[in-house]
């Protein structure tokens, strides 16, 4: 298997006015091709600062972050939006769709940054949706669809440019857990079909689901050891 | 990013918020409006008085003793020059002169049937008067022998005396100032001519006679000519001539003051004035514009504010700063454009309307909507480069945890 995220030594502090706040201490990580990797650890811990780095929505105060072949530290602000667009995708907790935007320019929109023509965008953003069963929804804004059909509509805009990495936080977090569940089977099928993905949970019974469960304390890995 | 999807992106949020579209395009619309009626008032106003002006002698220089009033010439006092036919030949021999003719003026009583007015007295070399000749409606023209013959102009003929003057009638011509008094055979009548100037009086008022008549009524012993009229060959060279005009006038006056002047100089004097009247108008329209560019830099902020967890978005799924950019700048542009064409259509059309509505001067030029529509579009974009560069720079984690 294929290393697709490595994380060396990563630590990240922020500065509120003079006093410098740690967030992550010396985290080591790796992540291999078509791994189901859960992150868990309770708030505060920097979950969602890892998720944001590696995501490179955000640069490490220390440490090298290896996506791929990569190291993200040594990237311009341009190249690091291209590998946002092109190797990860992003599912949020609150789904994060355009609202004035239909379903279908949803999932449309991350091609359009990669310069993809207009009739191949419309046909891949068309299989997606069909893919996830929302092929009769996509000319609906998210305004008129229910959360789980939100999120399968995020999950297809995350996938639509075929990333190596699928970056989930807390999928499920707003959805009841009948639908939060259906949406944990889209994603033990991405796994099946070879996904690599990156989840944050609380729950614990989702975490069991995946193959590796990563525990965040103080901004430490507790324990990375698969389970 | 594509340029056209970028579009498709503007515009679609322009369809979704309509109304906040339109309002902020009014304070631009407004302003578009301003500048082009602005202008058209302007340009009417130049129209008129360049109509005021036509028919207006551009091929004459004019030379009269004294220094004019303007220039540095007139700060320094010299004896103003006493113009006789040795100034008349000279200017004759210059080159580029087409025709000359030596005038003298004096204010004078007329007297008809125990009826007197006032009015000045154009005496002419008729010989070199090719004009007053032409324009004879009844009786003859002047002769250069003619000792007391005048020449009237039609609303002196008709309108001046209870009873309309006649060729053949006998008047008399008193000068105030001598109490010297001639009798005069009306020879000729001039035909009506239309007011061409708008200034240099009625030219229907007028009465010629030779030079030896008013010499004879001003009985004095010296006589100058107190203006000579100067046509040229060509109007193009009339600078040229006019300089050679002066030079030769020079050597036979030195040290005495005398002016040169040409209508066409200050005809581009005063269209230079209301060059700057126009571009003055057009400016009070700019400032209506620049507070309608306010207006959409705080549209602007408001719509990156609103918009800034869907600008996270962006940028978490591949956006660029200067994709963002992009639309933004786009959208503001886009905006400038449109609303400076509803600004250009409704201005011009306010033009029309006020111009048909009565005298008021309005002439609408290509120009005038060109000036309208790309300052229109100038400030709008100027408008847009903040908030669009706010927008670029937002950082998408702080970004996407906004509410």
């Amino acid at each position: 298997m294929r290393g697709v995220l490595k994380i060396e030594n990563v630590s990240k502090s922020y500065h509120l006015g003079k006093l410098e706040v740690p967030v992550l201490h010396d985290i080591n990580l790796e992540v291999q091709e078509g791994e189901f990797t859960a992150v868990m650890g309770p708030s505060g811990s920097g979950k969602s600062t890892l998720m944001n780095l590696i995501g490179c929505l955000d640069r490490p105060t220390c440490g090298k972050i290896i996506l791929g072949d990569r190291d993200t530290s040594l990237l311009s602000d341009i190249e690091l939006a291209r590998i946002r667009g092109k190797k990860l995708g992003f599912i949020f907790q609150t789904f994060n769709l355009i609202s004035r935007l239909t379903a279908q320019k949803n999932v449309e929109m991350p091609m359009i940054y990669q310069d993809i023509p207009r009739q191949q965008r419309i046909k891949r953003a068309r299989e997606l949706l069909d893919m996830l069963g929302l092929g009769d929804r996509a000319d609906h804004r998210p305004g008129e669809l229910s959360g789980g059909q939100r999120q399968r509509v995020a999950i297809a805009r995350a996938l639509v440019n075929d990333p190596e990495i699928l970056l989930a936080d807390e999928p499920t977090g707003n959805l009841d857990s009948k639908t939060g569940r259906e949406i944990m089977e889209i994603f033990n099928k991405l796994h099946s079909e070879g996904r690599t993905i990156l989840m944050v949970t609380h729950d614990q019974g989702l975490a069991q689901n995946c193959g590796r469960i990563i525990r965040l304390k103080d901004g430490r890995i507790e324990d990375g050891k698969n389970s | 990013m594509k340029l056209i999807d970028a579009l498709e992106q503007v515009s679609l949020s322009f369809r979704s918020n309509k109304f906040k579209t339109l309002m902020s395009s009014l304070g631009i619309i407004i302003g578009v409006i301003a500048i082009v009626v602005m202008l058209s008032v302007g340009e009417g106003l130049q129209e008129g008085v360049g109509k005021a002006f036509q028919g207006l002698d551009l091929d004459v220089i004019t030379v009269f003793p004294g220094g004019a009033n303007f220039g540095p010439r007139g700060s320094v006092y010299m004896k103003p020059a006493e113009f006789d036919d040795k100034d008349v030949h000279a200017i004759e021999n210059t080159v580029g002169v087409k025709t000359v003719s030596p005038r003298s003026g004096a204010g004078m009583s007329v007297m008809f049937r125990d009826e007197e007015r006032s009015v000045s007295l154009t005496a002419v070399m008729p010989s070199k008067e090719q004009d007053i000749s032409g324009s004879i409606d009844r009786g003859r023209i002047l002769m250069d022998s003619d000792r007391s013959a005048i020449v009237i102009g039609s609303d002196i003929a008709n309108n001046m005396f209870k009873l309309p003057l006649n060729p053949g009638m006998r008047l008399s011509i008193k000068n105030k100032n001598n109490d010297v008094s001639r009798d005069f055979t009306i020879v000729g009548i001039l035909g009506e001519k239309k007011q061409t100037s708008a200034f240099g009086g009625n030219s229907n008022m007028e009465i010629f006679t030779t030079h030896q008549s008013l010499k004879d009524l001003l009985d004095s012993k010296t006589y100058s000519y107190s203006q000579i009229l100067v046509t040229v060959e060509s109007q193009d060279d009339i600078e040229t001539t006019s300089t050679k005009v002066d030079e030769a006038l020079r050597r036979l006056h030195k040290d005495e003051a005398y002016t040169v002047f040409m209508m066409k100089s200050m005809l581009e004097g005063i269209a230079q004035v209301l060059t700057m009247i126009k571009y003055a108008l057009g400016g009070i329209g700019a400032i209506a514009l620049v507070v309608g560019g306010v207006g959409i830099v705080n549209v602007m902020m408001l719509t990156v504010t609103e918009r800034v967890k869907e600008i996270g978005v962006m940028k978490a799924v591949g956006a660029t700063k200067q994709d963002i950019q992009l639309i933004f700048m786009l959208e503001s542009g886009l905006l400038g454009l449109v609303s400076g064409l509803i600004g250009v259509t409704i201005g011009a059309g306010i033009a029309v309307i006020i111009s048909s509505l009565g005298d008021f001067p309005m002439a609408i030029k290509w120009t005038s909507l060109a000036i309208g529509l790309v300052f229109g579009v100038l400030t709008t974009t100027i408008a847009g480069v903040y908030p669009a560069n706010k927008a670029a720079r937002l950082d998408p984690v702080e970004a996407l945890r906004a509410e």
